[in-house]
C-alpha cells in the first residue's frame, strides 16, 4: 500500500514536471509564478528619496543656482543615495526627463558664465580647458524653450567639475573624484545612459546561431559576419533613434542636440575622471587597459564604463557636422533608418542605417561649411547636371539654406515655407548625392571605424567561448584610439 | 654587550621588515550601504519558506532548533542523515523565456550543446540585474534530536550575485562557503497542562569563506572549458576571505492550552562578528587550516601574507505565535512572525515612520496535511506569496517551497523568486 502511494505521488510530480516544460504550460505557470510577485498588500517601493532628488533639482532655478557648487554638491549627495534601489533610480530618471523649472535666460546666462570660466582655465590647463570648452558649446546648442530637468543637472555638475579643476586650492585626487561623482549622477540623470550595448546585444541569437552553425559543420563566424555587426547593434540603434525622435517617431532637433549635449559631458567626466591614468602624453590605450585589468585606485570604471565612454566618444562625432549637414541627417534619419524600423525592416536597417548612419556621421566639419570646397563644387556641380539646373542655382539655394540655419532658423520653417518646389527637389537631390559622395570621399576613415566597431562586436559575441573580456577590452582600446587620433587629426 | 644586543635587535627587525610577504588585500562586499551583502549564515529550511518565512513558534519538526532552540523543550527523537536542499533564485524569468524552456527540454532530452548550456548560463546570470541577488544555493546537512538535545552540521554554498554597473559585463559571483556545527539545548521550565514555558539556547560555531568577485563571463567561459582552468580559478587564481564566528540563539516559547496556541519570542545571531582573513586563493586557505594539503603544481600561484579584518552581522529580534488545534486528518497549523523588531523599533521613533512599515516585518503560514504524509503550505512573506508541499515518510522526507522575497534596499524595489527542494533520509515526524 505504503510502494503504491509513493509511486502515485511520483509519478504526479513527473508528470508535472514533464508538462511544465512544453511552452503553453511553461507560459501559463510563468504567468502564474508572475503575479505571486505582486506584493499581496500593495506596498510599494517607498519613493520618497528619488522625490527628495528631484525636489534638490527643482532648488535649481536660477542662474546662480546653477553655479552654486554647494547645490552641485548636495545634489551629488542626495542622488548618490538612491544608488542600489531600482525603483528609485528609475523614478527619478523618468523625472529628470520633465521640463526644468528654470527660465531660459538664466540657463543662458548661467552657460555664458561657466564660459568665462573656462577662458580663465585656458591659462592654466589649456588641455582640460578645450575639453570643458567643448561641452559647453554644445549647452549653447539646446533648445531653451524646451529645457529638461537633466539638462539643468548636467550644466550644473559640469560647472562644479569646471570649479573644482580649476581651483587653486584642489588636488588632482579632488578633482577625479569629484569626476566620479559626477559620472555617477549623470548615469541617472540623462537619456543618453539608456544606452546599454552590452544587454542590447543579442546573445541569444548569437548562440543559436552558433550551435546551428556547429550542428552543420561550420565553423562559427564572429568578426567578419556581416549580420553579426547588425545583430550587435540594432537595439541600441533603435535606442539612439527613440532618443532622437518625436512621438510620432520624426527626427526632433532639440532632442538630437541634447542627446550630443549628453555624450560630450559624460565624455568629459570620464576622461577628468581617468585622468591620474594619462601618463606622459595621451595614451588612452594604456589608461583603460590598466582600468580594465583591475589597476584603478582611484577611479571606480569597470567594462560598463569603458563601452559608455566609447558610445560617449562615438556620439561626439557628430560634433563634426553643421547645421546644414543635420537637414541632411534629419532628412536621412526619417527616410532610411526610422522607416527601416517602423517596417520592422531588418535587411533595409542593415543595408541602409548602419552603414550609412556611420557615414553621415563621419561629415566633415571643414567640408561640409565651405561650399567652396572641392566636395561641395563637385556636390554642387553633380546636382546641377542631375536636376538640369544652373551650378549658380544650385549654389545660391543651398547658401540661403546655409545662411538660415546658421542665424537660428528652424528646419520646419525651411521646409514649410523657405523652399519654392523646385528648391526643394534641388536639396532632396543634394540630400542623396551628399550621401553617396560622402560615402566615397571619407570611406577610408569611415572604414576603419567600421573595421573595428565590427572586431569590437565581433569579439563581444565571442567572449563566451574566450577567457574573459581581455580581447574585447584590446578591441575596444583600438577603437577608441581610432577615434581620438581622428579628432586630434582634425584639431 | 648591551649595545651589541640593540644591533642584534634593530638588525632583526630590519631583517623581519625585509623579509615581510606582501600582504593579501581584503575583499569586503558588507560595507557600501547601497550593494552590502548580507553574510549571515543561516541554514534553508523548505518549511519555513513555504510558510511564509515564518514558525517561529512552531516547534514540531527537526529543523525547528536551527530558529528557536527553545522548541527542542518537546523533546522527541529524529535524525536527518543527511539533508539536500537546493534553491534557485529568479526562476519566474526563465519560465516565461520561451528560448530558456527550449533549451531545458534540450538539456532534459540530452540534445543540448556548449552554446546551449552557455546561451543558458548567461540568460541566468544576465536575469540577476541590478544590484545584489542570488544565483543558487545549496545545503547539505545533518541533524540529530536527541530529547531536549539537538545537533546539527550543515555545510552551505551561496552564489550571490552583485552587479554595481547597467549591463551584463559588470555582472559579478560572489562565491560564499559556511560550515556550522550546532549544539542546542531546549528545556521546559513551566509544565503544567494549561501552560508551558520553554527556553532554550543554541550555539554556532561557523566557518565562513567567500571569494574575491568573479566576472560572469569568466564563469559562462568555463562552460564546456580547460576543467584545468576551472581549478586554478577555484583553488588559486581568485582571492579567498576566509573565517569564523560563535553566534548563538535563545529562544523562549509559552506554550497555552496544551500547547495549541504557542507564542514565541527569540534572539538569533548574537555574537555574529566573524574573525576573518585574506588569502591568496582557497588552497592557501586549506593549508592555513592543515598545512601542505593544497599544492599548485606547476600552476604559477604567489601566496601572500593574510590580513585580518571583521565582518559584523546583525542580530535580530523575533516575535512569532503558531496555532495548532488538533484536528483530525488535516492537522492545520497557523503561523505568524514578527521578525527584524529591532529594525521596527528604530523605525517607530523616526520620522520616516509609516504604518505600512508594520506590515514589513509580518511574515504569516499555513500548513495542512494529510495524515502528516501529504502536507500543503501557503504563506505571506512581508507581502508575499510563498507556496509548498511537503511528503513525510518514515525513511524519507521531501520538501518543495516556492515564493517570492525582497532583495533589494527596501520593500517593492527587487522581489526576487526562489524554489527550494529539499531531500532527507531519515526520521522526522511530530
Amino acid at each position: 500500500m505504503k510502494k503504491t502511494r509513493i509511486t502515485v505521488v511520483l509519478l504526479v510530480v513527473l508528470a508535472l514536471v514533464l508538462t511544465s516544460c512544453s511552452q503553453d504550460s511553461a507560459a501559463n505557470l510563468g504567468s502564474l509564478m508572475g503575479k505571486m510577485g505582486n506584493n499581496v498588500w500593495g506596498i510599494k517601493a517607498d519613493l520618497r528619496k528619488s522625490e527628495a532628488a528631484a525636489e534638490k533639482v527643482d532648488t535649481i532655478d536660477s542662474a546662480d543656482k546653477i553655479q552654486s557648487t554647494k547645490a552641485a554638491d548636495e545634489l551629488i549627495s542626495t542622488v548618490k543615495s538612491i544608488i542600489g534601489s531600482d525603483q528609485n533610480v528609475e523614478a527619478f530618471h523618468n523625472e529628470m526627463g520633465k521640463p526644468a523649472a528654470i527660465e531660459a535666460t538664466d540657463f543662458k546666462n548661467a552657460v555664458n558664465s561657466l564660459s568665462e570660466k573656462v577662458t580663465t582655465l585656458k591659462t592654466t590647463q589649456p588641455q582640460l580647458a578645450k575639453a570643458f570648452e567643448s561641452t559647453i558649446n554644445s549647452f549653447n546648442n539646446l533648445d531653451r524653450s524646451k529645457l529638461t530637468k537633466s539638462d539643468v543637472v548636467t550644466v550644473s555638475l559640469v560647472n562644479s567639475l569646471l570649479e573644482e579643476a580649476g581651483s587653486e586650492n584642489s588636488t588632482s585626487e579632488a578633482v577625479v573624484s569629484k569626476a566620479n561623482d559626477v559620472l555617477a549622477v549623470l548615469k541617472l540623470t540623462t537619456g543618453f545612459s539608456e544606452l546599454n550595448v552590452i544587454d542590447d546585444i543579442d546573445l541569444s541569437g548569437i548562440f543559436s546561431a552558433m550551435s546551428s552553425n556547429k550542428t552543420n559543420n561550420k565553423a562559427v563566424s564572429r568578426d567578419d559576419d556581416p549580420n553579426t555587426l547588425l545583430l550587435a547593434l540594432g537595439k541600441t540603434l533603435e535606442k539612439i533613434a527613440n532618443l532622437i525622435t518625436d512621438d510620432k517617431g520624426m527626427f526632433n532637433n532639440p532632442k538630437f542636440r541634447r542627446f550630443h549635449m549628453e555624450a560630450k559631458a559624460i565624455k568629459l567626466a570620464y576622461e577628468v575622471a581617468m585622468s591620474p591614468y594619462f601618463a606622459e602624453g595621451y595614451n588612452l590605450g594604456d589608461t583603460i587597459k590598466g582600468v580594465c585589468n583591475g589597476n584603478r585606485p582611484k577611479t571606480e570604471a569597470s567594462l560598463d564604463d569603458l563601452v559608455m565612454y566609447v558610445c560617449a566618444s562615438v556620439s561626439c562625432y557628430v560634433d563634426n557636422i553643421s547645421k546644414l549637414s543635420e537637414l541632411f541627417l534629419e532628412r536621412y534619419l526619417n527616410e532610411t533608418i526610422i522607416t527601416a524600423l517602423g517596417n520592422a525592416d531588418m535587411a533595409t536597417l542593415k543595408e541602409q542605417a548602419v552603414d550609412s548612419m556611420a557615414t553621415v556621421l563621419e561629415i566633415n566639419r571643414q567640408e561640409s561649411q565651405d561650399l567652396s570646397s572641392d566636395v561641395w563644387t563637385k556636390l554642387i556641380k553633380t546636382i546641377a547636371d542631375e536636376t538640369g539646373t544652373d551650378e549658380t542655382v544650385v549654389r545660391e539655394t543651398i547658401s540661403t539654406i546655409k545662411d538660415y540655419l546658421d542665424n537660428g532658423g528652424s528646419l520646419s520653417n525651411i521646409l514649410n515655407n523657405l523652399l519654392s518646389e523646385n528648391q526643394e527637389y534641388i536639396i532632396d537631390s543634394a540630400v542623396k548625392k551628399l550621401i553617396e559622395d560622402l560615402q566615397t570621399s571619407l570611406g577610408k576613415i569611415i572604414e576603419s571605424i567600421k573595421t573595428e566597431v565590427k572586431y569590437f562586436v565581433g569579439t563581444v559575441t565571442g567572449i563566451l567561448y574566450d577567457s574573459g573580456f581581455n580581447k574585447i577590452i584590446d578591441r575596444m582600446i583600438g577603437f577608441v584610439d581610432t577615434i581620438k587620433l581622428n579628432l586630434d587629426s582634425e584639431t | 654587550m648591551k649595545k651589541t644586543a640593540i644591533v642584534f635587535l634593530v638588525l632583526l627587525i630590519a631583517c623581519t621588515a625585509l623579509f615581510a610577504g606582501e600582504t593579501e588585500p581584503v575583499v569586503r562586499y558588507d560595507l557600501d550601504p547601497n550593494y552590502a551583502l548580507d553574510f549571515t549564515f543561516q541554514p534553508t529550511l523548505s518549511r519555513y519558506n513555504a510558510m511564509g518565512q515564518s514558525g517561529l513558534a512552531l516547534p514540531t519538526r527537526i529543523d525547528s532548533f536551527f530558529t528557536n532552540p527553545a522548541a527542542l523543550s518537546r523533546r522527541g527523537f529524529g535524525i536527518s542523515f543527511p539533508s539536500v536542499t537546493v534553491t534557485v533564485y529568479n526562476l519566474e524569468k526563465l519560465v516565461n523565456d520561451p528560448e530558456a524552456v527550449d533549451i531545458f527540454n534540450k538539456i532534459i532530452n540530452g540534445k543540448a550543446e556548449s552554446g546551449d548550456y552557455a546561451n543558458m548560463a548567461t540568460k541566468v546570470l544576465k536575469n540577476l540585474g541590478t544590484g545584489r541577488n542570488v544565483v543558487a544555493k545549496i545545503d547539505t546537512g545533518l541533524a540529530v534530536k536527541l530529547g531536549m538535545m539537538g545537533f546539527g552540521t550543515n555545510v552551505q554554498v551561496k552564489f550571490h550575485g552583485l552587479n554595481k554597473g547597467t549591463s551584463f559585463a559588470a555582472q559579478k559571483v560572489i562565491p560564499e562557503v559556511n560550515a556550522a556545527q550546532t549544539v542546542a539545548l531546549g528545556v521546559k521550565v513551566i509544565d503544567t497542562k494549561a501552560l508551558t514555558l520553554s527556553v532554550g539556547a543554541s550555539v554556532h560555531g561557523i566557518y565562513k569563506a567567500y571569494y574575491k568577485e568573479i566576472g560572469a563571463e569568466t564563469l559562462v567561459g568555463l562552460i564546456g572549458g580547460d576543467k584545468e582552468a576551472a581549478k586554478n580559478l577555484a583553488l588559486w587564481d581568485t582571492p579567498v576571505m576566509g573565517g569564523y564566528a560563535i553566534p548563538f540563539d535563545i529562544g523562549v516559547t509559552l506554550g497555552l492550552f496544551n500547547d495549541i496556541l504557542n507564542i514565541s519570542a527569540t534572539a538569533n545571531n548574537l555574537n555574529g562578528t566573524y574573525h576573518m582573513k585574506s588569502f591568496s586563493g582557497m588552497g592557501d586557505l586549506v593549508n592555513s587550516i592543515s598545512a601542505n594539503t593544497m599544492k599548485p603544481g606547476e600552476h604559477p600561484h604567489t601566496t601572500r601574507d593574510s590580513e585580518s579584518f571583521e565582518i559584523k552581522t546583525p542580530w535580530t529580534l523575533n516575535f512569532g505565535v503558531a496555532f495548532a488545534p488538533y484536528v483530525p486528518v488535516l492537522n492545520p497549523v497557523i503561523t505568524a512572525d514578527l521578525v527584524d523588531m529591532l529594525e521596527l523599533c528604530r523605525t517607530i521613533g523616526s520620522s520616516s515612520f509609516r504604518w505600512s512599515d508594520l506590515l514589513l516585518h509580518l511574515n504569516a503560514g499555513a500548513e495542512f496535511g494529510l495524515f502528516d504524509v501529504l502536507t500543503v503550505r501557503g504563506g505571506i512573506n512581508r507581502g508575499y506569496l510563498s507556496v509548498g508541499a511537503g511528503l513525510n515518510l518514515y525513511f524519507m522526507q521531501v520538501d518543495a517551497s516556492y515564493g517570492w522575497q525582497e532583495m533589494g534596499n527596501q520593500l517593492g524595489d527587487k522581489p526576487v523568486d526562489s524554489l527550494t527542494i529539499k531531500f532527507s533520509l531519515g526520521y522526522d515526524k511530530k
